[in-house]
């Protein structure tokens, strides 16, 4: 057994839950999945909360020393019983899928086998049947599937994370793609969080708890902006503004007269997913322009829009013969507030200042204390993780293809995890998903990237005061 | 004067429309056999003759409404239509949903309705049923209606989960059945 795994298996919390956990664990090595749409939901929800409840413990384990081995069983009992409710309700695949998702996003933690599992599984979705998706949509239009489509396909040709995907042609002659809810789902995942802070409740008299909350109240309103398929719409719309035809990236258009909060009618756009694309053998420079589209949509959105892309799973891209890059799915698009807004003006001015900027900039991002300052291995760790994610910047063009910058990055958040020092202001959250996705992806890739040339271009449209001082102080940007 | 089986059909029929009629308009309270006879253009007592009671006439409604629904046109696997068969079910009763409540109870325990669904649900899945099995239909069934009576979901959201998982588990149970008869 690879030794990530070896250790997660030895996090989980409930000894006598070994054997299951083990015959769970087995099952990841399968490469087929068991058929039978119960069969597989289950399989779906218990391999993956499995998993979770892993990263969960070891995550939990962190908080507390020896001495405190009371309060620490405490808590891993109660969040290995609200991870098992989680696994166990077949109701909850949603949720759960997006949880694996999330981890299948980092390939050094998860083992590989694992990972490409999960990956597969945003595919394999266990499926609404048509006479349900009729049923469902027939309630959320208010009218008959053959009032608003002229053809629609019965087979759902992908698995978003919440349901499905149909393709479909409008009355007006339009391809379309029509993602559909799983009904009910959204009730789901409100109480699901509920129960998820109570899990939590019993760290809240440590040091982290304020920022730990804190976390969770983003991760609920990006939640249920994700399962708010209106909201979704609004961040398409938003986000389709910002880019132009020269751009050659392409954002799908919404049909709102036949969307709703549960159903999202959008333009159906032809393209090849990650592996098929991968598979036609591209070239060099091909890889580098797709690599170079990914980077000016992430700082477009980021500069531009003030607002994050921190969704960059493969299957929301889609890579189009002519060369253009279309983008998918905008159910995770937080926003900045200005607090927050100024803090990344802070941190990333500090990219061009000296080390004392950094180190002031880091303290008021992670909220650090005096004690906290003082803490060398908390700092130094602190800043390897600000120069690993201002590493592409430093090269021109970055190579992604080489290993070792995504195995440090993958290091440093294992580190961090393991020294609970994963403090930070909640965007970090999104932050961290964005760089390490979006990294994991073009090395996938084999991409190389003028990471420095696209950030130049994009940097502008922040307005930060800061850029035009610099530049009158004679510093490239 | 002898009344003639047509007039009596007509008259109980004109007694479900004018009822009908009035819930769609006001609520179940709202709604007294007084004024149903009155607009029905019939005596008081002679509604009485027809229906005992007004939760009588909306079971009559509702019966008919679900046996509507049983033959309403069904493709797929055995799972599709058996969710097929009790949404459609659920999708005529919608404009009675407000005041069912009060009435579902004794829909649920006719004897004539529930024979007459099962074996619908007999043609689906092309067997007769054991016992066990249908009474297993049944329970998933009622409870299927109770909840979606009561579900303040929005659009009834999770009715439709509900049934999809509820469909399933009896189509596992159908396969289990099979294996044990088996062995």
């Amino acid at each position: 057994m690879n030794a990530d795994l070896q250790q997660l298996v030895n996090a989980l919390p409930l000894e006598e839950s070994a054997e299951e956990d083990a015959a769970a664990l087995a099952l990841l090595g399968q490469r087929t999945l068991p058929t039978g749409r119960l069969a597989r939901l289950w399989t779906l929800g218990t391999m993956q909360a499995q998993i979770a409840a892993a990263y969960a413990a070891l995550w939990v384990r962190s908080f507390f020393g020896d001495s405190d081995r009371h309060a620490k069983q405490l808590v891993e009992t109660r969040m290995a019983a609200a991870m098992q409710l989680l696994g166990g309700m077949t109701y909850l695949r949603g949720a759960v899928m997006k949880l694996g998702q999330a981890l299948a996003m980092y390939p050094n933690l998860v083992p590989e086998e694992i990972a490409s599992t999960l990956a597969r599984l945003h595919f394999d979705a266990p499926p609404m049947h048509f006479a349900l998706v009729r049923e469902h949509l027939c309630t959320e239009l208010d009218r008959e599937i053959s009032d608003v489509f002229s053809e629609f396909d019965e087979h759902a040709f992908a698995a978003a994370s919440l349901g499905q995907v149909h393709r479909a042609r409008l009355r007006s002659g339009e391809r379309v793609a029509v993602k559909i809810q799983y009904p009910g789902i959204a009730q789901t995942i409100r109480s699901d969080l509920r129960n998820l802070a109570a899990a939590l409740s019993p760290l809240r008299f440590t040091r982290d708890w304020e920022n730990i909350s804190a976390q969770l109240d983003e991760i609920r309103e990006v939640l249920n902006r994700e399962i708010d398929y209106q909201a979704e719409a609004n961040s398409l719309e938003y986000a389709r503004a910002l880019f132009s035809e020269a751009d050659g990236i392409v954002i799908p258009r919404v049909f709102r007269e036949h969307s709703t909060t549960r159903v999202l009618t959008m333009e159906y756009i032809d393209g090849k997913h990650l592996d098929a694309w991968l598979a036609t053998n591209p070239s060099q420079a091909e890889r580098d322009a797709f690599g170079t589209r990914m980077y000016t949509i992430s700082f477009r959105m980021y500069y531009a829009g003030r607002c994050a892309y921190a969704d960059p799973h493969p299957g929301n891209y889609l890579f189009l013969d002519d060369g253009r890059l279309a983008l998918l799915d905008f159910g995770c698009v937080p926003r900045y507030d200005d607090a927050a807004w100024a803090l990344l003006s802070e941190m990333d001015a500090a990219f061009y200042r000296n080390h004392d900027a950094m180190r002031d900039a880091l303290k008021r991002y992670c909220d650090l204390n005096a004690d906290e300052l003082n803490d060398e291995t908390r700092m130094s760790l602190l800043e390897e993780s600000f120069r690993w994610a201002i590493e592409p910047l430093l090269h021109r063009p970055f190579d992604f293809s080489d290993p070792e910058h995504l195995r440090i990055g993958m290091d440093i958040m294992a580190r961090a995890i393991a020294r609970r020092y994963t403090r930070a202001h909640p965007i970090q959250v999104y932050l961290s998903r964005t760089l390490l996705g979006l990294r994991s992806l073009l090395h996938t890739m084999k991409a190389r990237v003028d990471v420095r040339g696209v950030h130049a271009a994009e940097l502008p449209a922040a307005h930060w005061s800061w850029t035009e001082e610099l530049r009158r102080a004679g510093v490239e940007l | 004067m002898r009344v003639t089986t047509e007039t009596k059909e007509a008259t109980r029929q004109t007694i479900l429309d004018v009822t009908s009629r009035l819930l769609r308009e006001r609520r179940w309270d709202e709604v007294g056999t007084r004024e149903i006879a009155s607009q029905a253009r019939i005596a008081n007592g002679t509604l009485f003759n027809y229906f005992p009671t007004k939760e009588a006439i909306v079971g009559e409604l509702v019966g008919a409404a679900l046996a509507e629904a049983s033959h309403s046109p069904r493709e797929g696997t055995v799972e599709e239509q058996l969710f097929t068969l009790i949404a459609a079910g659920l999708r005529r009763l919608r404009p009675y949903r407000s005041f069912l409540s009060s009435v579902i109870g004794s829909i649920l325990a006719s004897l004539e309705f529930r024979e007459e669904h099962l074996s619908e649900v007999e043609r689906i899945v092309g067997r007769t049923l054991p016992p066990m099995l249908r009474h297993l239909y049944w329970s998933l069934y009622s409870g299927v209606v109770t909840f979606w009576v009561d579900d303040d979901s929005p659009k009834q959201t999770e009715t439709l989960s509900l049934l999809d998982h509820t469909v399933a588990l009896f189509i596992a149970s159908l396969r289990t059945k099979r294996k044990e008869s088996r062995a």
